[in-house]
């Protein structure tokens, strides 16, 4: 019984990483209608640059953490460059699959410049895990968790309350009326990425700190694990990414626990394949989104 | 042959049908008018079978149709146009004329002749993204020809066409209509639908206002202030 | 033959099975990030079937291929609702499913006093058929090549057929497709199920080829290599993946030039491909004008 809660406990916490993972996913899916799957290597290049900057340059963790959320918006932007920005609104297909592309190379890019299969990272804070009677709760899991909370609610409000936000919201509905209108929406554009890359930065520089250690398959593991959390909640929605990951964590935990490290990574992928073939649209997505529409004709 | 009965469709809150009724005999050619956003291609696009209404029934040849998949309802000999030329651009026109019947298929030189018939025979090996409007125009015709429908359903066949191409548009019509095929056309081009359709049915805000000969149709107040009071 | 080039042909001629199973279903329409599990399946499905059971190496790659196309079927049929972002996510999530899945299969049959079979993480060891039968590298190169070839000549008889249209009609507009009265799902489900086929097939070749296969060899970037292949090489014509193939495994990867920067090549020929020229070098418009110059006419009287 105390195995269960303690597994639950430990389940949300690293359900709160996955979570943080899933909001910069659904920023740029919920708002951009693209699903960027470079996004893991996105994060792994800013993590990676903080981890050469502790390395070569005797870094403290202040500025290894600036040089993580620094580098992950610059390889964000890069990858709305090259991917989003030339690619008309009609093709996010073809975005994608560009994303995958540049995921492919910014990981061979880190892995020549960083070719080993571990590197230590600093810790953010340290100290013993707070002991809630039987139960044990890490101080960094804490953090993790505290944080998706806060930045998911801070998009929520900056989505929903400012005039960068609604803007935003409107550039997706009807990306030609908005530029109609004067909105420019390329900037618009870029700064979506540029927040939602550093949104993963922070998740990446948190996973980093956590487990002291970065390895080259950061930028895979933060792509699907992102990617799962984000479908299970349900695309485009933020409470859905937060619920998801969290979810996403807890089961993930419990597998593991009974079956072991790799039934948990087969659980997860279930789970997703289980959620797209019986309710694509998750637990706080649109009901019906995810299927084709009987019909794809303009209304006159 | 073609009866419809209290059709309803809505979404996002809008009504864009609300209770139609309509009946076309067999070989009728009918004519569908309306200011914009009245509802004439929702019309279209539920009896198709891209839509599902929420209410009323479409009864072909006496079946409701309602809820069919839209490629059964095709095979019943149901052929439509599309606003604004709807081909598959990446294939030549001859192409475009084969894909009109997957089963059985369409002959190449049965493709040819249709090419003929509307007067394109020589884009025949030209690929769709290239074609000017007009003759595009004149390929979606063929194409819903090849298909040998007993019901034909266009959308605007005259769109962004100048005169002359809007008479030579409702020449070919009238020798389709003439072959024994029952239409509905959905035209704003007056021209055309005077030439050819003997009835109209005219549609505001997703609901039938008036219905009868043309000029009965268009002296109909009702329709006249859809006109007037959309137009702004 | 110089052996190096053997093994480079041989590569090519391989993954080329994947690459025109991943173009099938491009063609239709679908983005699959997905097919290197089938591929997997052919390959743990023909190995066994040779060294674990004894089967000559046609019914074991036959074997593969049924078993990978069965899958893909079930695959298919769960998913193919599924709007295209939905649906390349949820290949993904099999693919990644079954590579995991083979992780946890241990499958051994004691030949000779030996352990043979899947080992789990470990992979499946000792697929020797093609040596123990004597069959050498140029050999197995030529079947390679013969099972290509007349994949090849399938694919281009059915281009110019009901099938080929039907394909290429959902893959432009599935609405106007279904208007013309096509059954969509039916024919998805077709050519999910044939490409699944193909990739299997691919996958009994490679595991023969290399006489060892594990999970690992089966991961995203696979999958993802084989859906660029078509995007590269162009959606024309099945010789456009067979283009990607070469430029990938034949330029790329097997001249000295771009090694260690393989990746960052390759992944930035598909961005820049896929702005410039998104139906690949070998799109439809080439491959028409290529058509109409074509002085033999061999398909003009049909």
């Amino acid at each position: 019984m105390i195995d269960a809660v303690q597994n639950t406990l430990d389940g949300l916490m690293i359900g709160s990483s996955y979570a943080l993972l899933a909001l910069g996913f659904t920023l740029t899916f919920g708002v951009m209608r693209r699903l960027n799957l470079a996004y893991g290597a996105t994060i792994m290049a800013g993590v990676y640059l903080g981890t050469w900057l502790f390395l070569e340059q005797d870094a403290g963790v202040a500025t290894a953490g600036i040089a993580a959320v620094g580098g992950a918006i610059l390889a964000g932007l890069y990858v709305e460059r090259v991917c989003f920005a030339p690619l008309s609104e009609r093709a996010a297909l073809a975005s994608m699959v560009s994303s995958f592309a540049i995921w492919m190379q910014l990981e061979e890019a880190a892995m020549l410049a960083l070719p080993r299969h571990t590197y230590p990272f600093p810790a953010l804070v340290s100290g013993e895990p707070l002991a809630l009677g039987p139960l044990a709760l890490r101080l960094e899991h804490l953090l993790m968790l505290g944080s998706a909370v806060a930045i998911g609610a801070g998009l929520y409000f900056v989505l929903q309350r400012t005039r960068f936000g609604r803007a935003l919201r409107a550039i997706t509905d009807n990306a030609l009326a908005a530029r109609l209108l004067g909105m420019g929406v390329g900037a618009m554009r870029m700064r979506a990425f540029a927040l939602a890359a550093a949104v993963g930065g922070i998740a990446g520089l948190l996973i980093a700190t956590t487990d002291q250690q970065v390895t080259p398959m950061l930028g895979m593991w933060a792509t699907i694990k992102g990617l799962v959390a984000m479908m299970l909640g349900g695309l485009g929605s933020l409470r859905g990414a937060v619920a998801g990951g969290l979810l996403l964590g807890v089961v993930e935990t419990h597998a593991q626990w009974y079956f072991g490290p790799q039934v948990r990574d087969l659980v997860a992928f279930l789970l997703l394949f289980a959620c797209l073939a019986v309710r694509p649209s998750g637990l706080f997505g649109a009901r019906g989104g995810g299927r084709h529409p009987p019909a794809g004709a303009a209304h006159g | 042959m073609l009866h419809i009965d209290g059709l309803g469709v809505h979404f996002d809150g809008v009504r864009a049908l609300d209770g139609v009724d309509l009946t076309l005999a067999a070989g009728e050619a009918l004519g569908l008018i309306g200011p914009n956003g009245s509802g004439k291609t929702t019309l279209f696009d539920t009896i198709c079978g891209l839509i599902g209404p929420d209410s009323g029934r479409v009864l072909f040849d006496g079946r409701d149709i309602v809820g069919e998949p839209a490629h059964a309802i095709a095979r019943r000999g149901i052929a439509r146009t599309f606003q604004g030329v709807r081909l598959f651009e990446r294939m030549t026109a001859l192409e475009n004329v084969r894909c009109a019947r997957p089963e059985p298929g369409v002959t190449r030189s049965e493709a040819e002749q249709l090419l003929e018939r509307v007067g394109i025979r020589q884009f025949a090996d030209a690929l769709a993204e290239d074609l000017p409007l007009a003759a595009r125009r004149r390929l979606e015709l063929a194409r819903v020809l090849a298909r040998r429908p007993r019901l034909l359903l266009l959308d605007e066949p005259a769109g962004a066409m100048n005169q002359a191409e809007t008479i030579e548009m409702a020449q070919l019509l009238r020798l389709v209509h003439a072959g024994g095929c029952a239409m509905i056309v959905v035209e704003h081009r007056i021209e055309l639908v005077a030439e050819i359709c003997p009835r109209v049915l005219a549609l505001d805000c997703g609901r039938v206002v008036a219905e009868g000969s043309l000029d009965a149709v268009l002296a109909d107040a009702r329709v006249r202030s859809a006109y007037l009071g959309a137009a702004g | 033959m110089d052996e190096f080039a053997v093994g480079v042909l041989s590569n090519v001629g391989m993954i080329s099975f994947l690459a025109l199973s991943a173009y099938l279903l491009l063609v239709a329409g679908e983005i699959s990030f997905g097919q290197q599990g089938f591929f997997a399946i052919g390959a743990y499905g023909a190995g066994i079937g040779t060294a674990l059971w004894g089967w000559p190496l046609g019914v074991a790659l036959a074997w593969g291929a049924a078993t990978a196309a069965v899958a893909a079927a079930l695959v298919g049929a769960l998913t193919l609702r599924l709007r295209g972002m939905y649906f390349a996510v949820a290949t993904l999530a099999f693919a990644e499913a079954v590579r995991i899945a083979f992780e946890l299969t241990r499958y051994q049959i004691e030949i000779d006093g030996e352990p043979v079979g899947p080992d789990g993480i470990d992979g499946f060891r000792g697929i020797r058929h093609v040596l123990e039968h004597d069959i050498g590298p140029v050999q197995y190169l030529a079947l390679i090549y013969a099972l290509l070839a007349a994949t090849l000549v399938l694919f281009l008889w059915v281009e110019r057929t009901r099938i080929g249209r039907v394909l290429r009609m959902i893959g432009e507009d599935p609405t106007l497709a279904a208007m013309q009265g096509v059954d969509i799902a039916r024919a998805k489900l077709a050519a999910a199920t044939a490409a699944g086929a193909l990739a299997g097939l691919g996958g009994g070749l490679y595991a023969h080829l290399t006489t060892y296969v594990e999970p690992r060899n089966f991961d995203v970037m696979l999958g993802v290599h084989s859906l660029a292949y078509g995007l590269i090489g162009g959606l024309g014509t099945a010789f456009g993946p067979l283009l990607g193939v070469a430029i990938d495994i034949g330029l790329l990867e097997s001249t000295r030039w771009f090694s260690g920067y393989r990746m960052i090549v390759f992944g930035g020929l598909v961005a820049v491909l896929l702005i410039l020229r998104p139906r690949g070098l070998l799109d439809e418009r080439l491959v028409h004008r290529l058509r109409s110059a074509w002085p033999f006419g061999v398909h003009a009287a049909h």
